[in-house]
């Protein structure tokens, strides 16, 4: 069963389509019959269809107004007199273009259209899907930190995370190391913790012992065939890639 | 005055308003043969009404506004009673710009929003003026109009009668005044 929406404001054109809608020889619901954007919009936002059939030039404004809102994933079959929009009409999801007044015949085109497009974009779509999971629950979910709260004495204060060059592990306590030459010791005692918490594009794990921040890299180079030295802004040690870490380390350096 | 700036400054019938209006009469010709006749034939009269006009500087009064009843015909069959029209002639000695009242209900329709529950009505009184008005409800989402129609309408009544046209915006209702031209040169 297609499940489908018709946003069309003329009373005899949205007669017309519904008519061909239902000679069609697919199963068909027509979910919704909307006339304006606003409703439109409503709807969309509760509700999937499998295909929207759409007039531009609506009651309460124009219907890509629509489209610019909610983000819609069915194809579309605009139905409009008007024939300067139809490059813009294949910006948005749009399959087909039938320009009013159309035939039985045109109509049946577009419909095939849709079907062909449904049939074979199913297995591409799913895995975009799967695709746009991943790549969100790998960086928009997650709120890396900005601050690190360091406990000193008696008292607490914010390390900003993008002042700092260097985590480093020193005899089983961690040390951040930041630009204007401050040590600050922290209450987490592994580096994984630490670099769980931060975000990957910035912070790299060069070794078992050293975390470094991509922006303040001075200068690489070559310490021996599996290894490389890394000068620091503001840090004077000069620290190195471990053998296992290299080849990620210039993957990481492209990123 | 010159012809040629007058013809220049004509309105032109929205040219999808053609396409638009074969798509309804497809669907009329399947719901009611009789219907779709007669729809038929008032789309004509329309049409040749509009290329008339455009050879005319002015029409009576009584013409124009035998067309803006047709022409309203049209969009009640597109969105029923969503908008209304009602017309008082006390006067309908005179002349007027022709596609004048087409014009003004055109963007009435345009402007605002009308719904069965909600209608906009659309008044045409003609008195020593013609005044046109409606109840307004204004579209949420406007579409930019460049009010270059209107402004043209406005430069041909200069032209012709030194009269301008009268726009009144208020809070709930729309008016324009339109003066009514008498000496006639046709």
């Amino acid at each position: 069963m297609t499940k489908i929406l018709i946003i069309e404001d003329e009373i005899p054109a949205r007669k017309k389509l519904k008519r061909f809608v239902k000679e069609l020889d697919s199963p068909t619901e027509i979910i919704a019959e909307l006339e304006m954007v606003r409703t439109a919009i409503d709807f969309l936002k509760q509700h999937q269809p499998d295909l929207i059939f759409s007039d531009i030039e609506l009651l309460d404004g124009n219907s890509f107004e629509i489209y610019s809102q909610i983000p819609v994933s069915c194809p579309i079959i605009f139905t409009t007199a008007y024939d300067q929009y139809w490059m813009h009409a294949f910006e948005e999801n749009g399959i087909d273009y039938l320009l009013k007044p159309f035939s039985k015949k045109r109509f049946q085109k577009a419909w095939n259209k849709f079907l062909w497009y449904r049939n074979n974009s199913q297995d591409v779509n799913h895995q975009l899907q799967i695709l746009t999971e991943i790549i969100h629950k790998n960086f928009e979910n997650k709120n890396f930190k900005k601050y690190l709260t360091i406990h000193k004495n008696n008292s607490v204060y914010f390390l900003e995370t993008r002042e700092i060059i260097i985590f480093k592990v020193d005899e089983g306590v961690v040390f951040a190391y930041d630009e204007k030459g401050g040590k600050h010791l922290l209450t987490e005692t592994t580096l994984t913790e630490i670099e769980k918490q931060l975000n990957p594009v910035n912070f790299f794990r060069i070794n078992r012992g050293e975390l470094i921040q991509k922006n303040y890299i001075e200068k690489i180079e070559r310490y021996n065939k599996n290894s490389l030295t890394i000068k620091l802004k503001g840090y004077n040690n000069y620290v190195k890639t471990s053998q296992s870490q290299t080849a990620l380390f210039r993957e990481w350096l492209d990123k | 005055m010159s012809e040629s700036k007058i013809s220049q400054l004509k309105t032109q019938l929205n040219p999808h308003f053609l396409f638009n209006n074969l798509n309804v009469l497809d669907q009329l010709i399947e719901e009611d043969k009789n219907t779709a006749s007669d729809f038929l034939n008032e789309f004509a009269e329309i049409y040749r009404y509009v290329l008339q006009s455009t050879d005319k500087e002015l029409i009576s009064i009584e013409r124009e506004i035998d067309f803006a009843q047709q022409y309203f015909k049209l969009i009640q069959y597109k969105y029923g009673n969503a908008y209304q029209l009602q017309i008082k002639n006390k006067n309908s000695m005179g002349y007027i710009v022709p596609m004048t009242l087409q014009l003004l209900l055109e963007n009435a329709v345009q402007h605002n929003l009308g719904t069965e529950e909600d209608p906009i009505t659309i008044q045409i009184k003609i008195e020593e003026n013609i005044a046109i008005f409606n109840n307004t409800s204004l579209k949420q989402i406007r579409k930019p109009t460049s009010g270059r129609a209107l402004n043209n309408l406005n430069e041909q009544y200069r032209l012709l009668s030194k009269k301008p046209i009268q726009i009144h915006q208020m809070e709930n209702e729309f008016s324009v005044e339109v003066p009514i031209i008498y000496q006639q040169n046709v």
